[in-house]
């Protein structure tokens, strides 16, 4: 049996009793690329935020790599390896892409190491050559908010690489991009995160194609199915409830 | 990085006139000078905070003004029990305020019971969800508090008139002259700015910037910005406290004027002119506005008020650089073209050996 | 020491907290405008009482009325001019606003000196019950504070106008899109919020030194209030200036009226901790 990397029992979360999350359990294996689909609301950004400590939950259990981390921080979880992409770029505007990327750079988080840190040539090197994977390399000294969006988003995957998490959770990270975008980011996912556990909210079909062996989908909170993708394709529940979404839009 | 050039340029040249101001100046005018200086100081304390950290403290003088009034009572205590005190029929120093009568141990409190006040007032606020306007609301209310407290113990500080006919520069027992103590200060400026510039330049400081950019991405990776806003509030608490002190001697007289609201809207003023963010636009608006100030608010104090509160609505609405920043901004690049191009050049070819090699692998 | 005196005294100065925190309370409550210039909105208000009351010798009713307009346009101004670039930009506006204060305080500075006025008390004399004293003018402001508060109430939760100014504050750009015209709902919410305080500003005109300078404390005492009570909640600072008004008032008995205040900022402070929604707001997801 393969190690979990991510597991959750009954995971709950209670918005003044708008149940987002019930008594969720699921799974993630050890460098598996897994996508969660599911229609709006279904509680999908939610998952993501008790994952990585911005929202509590109010009942259940999450356990990255057997220790668990429920009801911890932020900063405390992403320093146990979790590193998260959010829906649409959130970077630092007014910095420049290389600060963008130092910044991000694990292992200085303590404020008198961060103090008297000093940019090795091996820092810079390591930054550079993040900058030539995700192709910024000539945009290194411009400031972030100047970049197309296209170029935001990559920004973004290239502070996860310079972070080095884990567990890596893309949410929608094709918004806004063309089909050509698109592609290339699915072979980033593929050649960056190489080895690596991802988690990927997405809705682009193509997209999921492209890198995922196994899917989960979400509804109201609940899980509702889990499979390959031909698998959740065919299953009458899943088409159910996307006909009906479908039909109330 | 970039602008490293046109920084250091501007900043030699503005010490270099500093250093040599004492030689073609009454001695009126190098007092003001001195006291500006000072401020410049005060300034790139809260410069750190708003600037960099993007936290605005309406309530910084609360640090300005323990630092001064520890130097200021501890003045007042050379020659026995100061008659602010044997007004209220108190015969004997304190013990709590025995530790003033020694100038030495004066400077040393201070210095630290201003960082102790940041940093328990950072630890409670920063370790809660309090942030933005509320953050500032608060430290209002502070400045207020600290305002009415120092009246109201005027058994201790003097109350209301403050502590008035203060040697002028016995920091070290000798009595130092005007133009020794205008070095001294001036030279605990400079080196004050290097500090802030190696701080703001360290990881430390890309970190608080990214704080002040997008506070809740931070902590994704790894930053607990708390700690950060905290350390950073001790640090700009000390040097708070450091510019109340040197200005004790200078300016002969500490009231509550200096603690409270006036003079932590004074700071913001000359921080939002000259430009936060930057270290040198902290220097350069306390400088441009205190001079104006006192030149134009002996002819027409009533329109040079009016002239300073439009000056805050212009620059707010149309130059949110303030002076520094905007000149640098327009004009920094063109001399840095000039200065850097060598730079540019090195990473260009830096960049190019990379493709080569990306090419061959 | 007379417990009933001091409660009494305490409702009075609720009073008056309550009618300085009303406009704030729009502008800041609704809003979302952090608004420096309000202590100074209180002045102007103070002013017009003095120049219609005293120097035109109108009813004390005219100068209100008159208050309420003047302080009215002044806040259209600041709004249409300024306020209205910097939405979403709060600490910009904290900058911005704080410059309006000065620009005012120096302009009525200019206009008649800076030399403090007084304006005589409308209402003479004083009620008294047993052992308790309560002169007209603050039993005046006390009822007065009340019927404003229900005014308010009426014309937020009641008319047209009040429907719209929820809707924009709830959602900028969604009215927007339903074809509310925005930047005036903004322009007579922040002119509605201005004149509530100058009215404030001419009643509490006979009980202060009217002077350029009176502003700064009426600022802090208003923010406290509102946000003691819960921002953007009517029924929050009306509970919040009562008991901001109370607290100050019966915590004299530690080292007087300053004692008392320093302990309440402190206890707000702290509320502000740990309760930023304010003591009264329910929260509402």
């Amino acid at each position: 049996m393969a190690m979990k990397i991510l597991e959750t029992t009954d995971l709950s979360v209670d918005f003044n009793g708008f149940k987002a999350i019930s008594e969720l359990n699921f799974s993630l294996n050890q460098g598996e690329v897994r996508v969660i689909l599911g229609p709006n609301g279904a509680g999908k950004t939610t998952l993501m935020d008790l994952i990585t400590g911005k929202t509590k939950p109010t009942a259940g259990k999450i356990k990255l790599s057997g220790t668990d981390i429920t009801g911890l921080e932020p900063y405390e979880i992403s320093k146990l390896g979790v590193g998260r992409k959010f829906q649409g770029p959130n970077i630092f505007d007014n910095m420049t892409v290389f600060e963008n990327l130092e910044v991000a750079l694990q292992g200085y988080h303590p404020v008198f190491k961060a103090l008297f840190f000093k940019k090795k040539k091996e820092i810079t090197d390591r930054i550079y050559d993040i900058l030539t994977k995700i192709n910024l390399e000539r945009k290194a000294l411009n400031y972030a908010v100047n970049l197309s969006h296209g170029e935001k988003q990559w920004l973004e995957m290239g502070m996860l690489l310079a972070q080095d998490p884990q567990l890596i959770i893309l949410d929608e990270p094709t918004t806004g991009m063309t089909a050509d975008e698109t592609y290339k980011t699915g072979e980033l996912i593929e050649t960056l995160f190489k080895g690596r556990s991802v988690l990927v909210i997405e809705h682009d079909m193509a997209f999921v194609r492209q890198i995922a062996r196994m899917v989960t989908v979400l509804h109201q909170g609940k899980f509702l199915a889990e499979g390959t993708l031909e698998e959740i394709e065919n299953n009458s529940t899943v088409q159910e409830v996307y006909l009906k979404e479908e039909s109330h839009a | 990085m970039r602008r490293v050039a046109t920084n250091n340029a501007f900043g030699v040249l503005l010490v270099l006139f500093l250093a040599l101001f004492p030689m073609f100046s009454s001695d009126f005018r190098l007092e003001l000078m001195g006291k500006f200086i000072v401020f410049i100081i005060f300034a790139i304390a809260m410069d750190l905070v708003w600037g960099y950290a993007g936290l605005l403290s309406l309530g910084h003088a609360v640090f300005f003004g323990l630092g001064g009034y520890m130097l200021a009572i501890s003045y007042s205590l050379q020659n026995g029990v100061p008659s602010f005190m044997t007004r209220f029929d108190i015969t004997e120093i304190p013990t709590l305020m025995k530790p003033l009568q020694s100038i030495p141990a004066a400077l040393l409190i201070g210095l630290i019971l201003p960082s102790i006040l940041a940093g328990i007032i950072g630890f409670f606020i920063f370790k809660s969800k309090v942030s933005g306007v509320y953050f500032s609301l608060i430290t209002l209310a502070l400045a207020k508090l600290f305002e009415m407290l120092v009246v109201n113990l005027q058994m201790y500080t003097g109350g209301f008139n403050g502590l008035m006919g203060l040697p002028r520069f016995p920091i070290f027992g000798e009595p130092m002259s005007l133009t020794a103590y205008y070095y001294m200060v001036l030279i605990i400026t400079v080196l004050v700015y290097l500090f802030a510039r190696w701080l703001t330049n360290s990881h430390f400081g890309k970190i608080l910037k990214s704080i002040r950019e997008n506070e809740s991405r931070i902590s994704f990776f790894s930053y607990n910005a708390s700690n950060y806003k905290i350390f950073i509030f001790i640090i700009s608490g000390f040097l708070s406290g450091l510019a109340g002190m040197l200005y004790v001697p200078i300016n002969g007289f500490f009231s509550p004027l200096d603690v409270g609201l006036n003079m932590s809207t004074m700071v913001i003023l000359w921080l939002a002119i000259g430009g936060r963010g930057t270290l040198m636009g902290a220097a350069v608006g306390t400088l441009i506005i205190n001079w104006m100030s006192n030149l134009l608010s002996e002819q027409y104090p009533e329109l040079w008020q009016l002239f300073i509160g439009v000056i805050i609505v212009m620059v707010v609405l149309f130059f949110p650089d303030g002076i520094y920043g905007t000149l640098k901004n327009r004009f920094g690049t063109y001399f840095d073209s000039l200065l850097n191009r060598k730079i540019d050049e090195n990473m260009e070819m830096e960049m190019e050996k990379r493709d080569y090699a990306n090419n061959l692998s | 020491m007379n417990i009933a005196q001091q409660i009494a005294d305490g409702i009075s100065v609720s009073g008056i907290l309550l009618l300085i925190a009303l406009g704030l309370g729009i502008t800041f409550g609704v809003m979302k405008v952090i608004n420096m210039a309000h202590g100074e909105l209180i002045m102007i208000g103070a002013y017009t009482s003095y120049v219609i009351s005293t120097l035109a010798d109108l009813p004390f009713i005219v100068a209100m009325a008159a208050a309420f307009v003047v302080t009215a346009i002044v806040g259209a101004l600041m709004e249409v001019l300024i306020i209205r670039r910097l939405y979403g930009r709060p600490l910009e506006t904290l900058l911005a606003t704080f410059g309006i204060s000065i620009i005012l305080q120096q302009l009525v500075r200019i206009i008649f000196g800076p030399a403090g006025k007084s304006v005589s008390n409308p209402f003479n004399g004083a009620l008294n019950i047993g052992s308790v004293y309560i002169p007209y003018l603050r039993l005046f402001i006390v009822g007065f504070a009340i019927m404003l508060v229900l005014i308010t109430a009426y014309v937020l939760f009641r008319t047209k106008f009040g429907m719209l100014v929820r809707t924009v504050s709830q959602n900028r750009s969604m009215s927007d899109c339903l074809g509310i015209n925005t930047p005036r709902i903004d322009m007579l919410t922040f002119a509605f919020g201005a004149g509530l305080t100058g009215i404030a500003g001419a009643v509490l005109a006979p009980l202060k030194n009217v002077a350029p300078t009176m502003g700064m404390d009426y600022l802090i005492d208003s923010f406290m209030t509102v946000v003691l009570g819960g921002v953007g909640s009517l029924l929050g600072t009306s509970l919040g200036s009562i008991v901001m008004g109370e607290a100050n008032q019966l915590l004299t008995v530690f080292g007087g009226e300053t004692g008392a205040k320093i302990i309440v900022f402190l206890l707000v402070i702290i509320v502000i901790r740990y309760k930023p929604e304010g003591l009264f707001k329910i929260e509402r997801r």
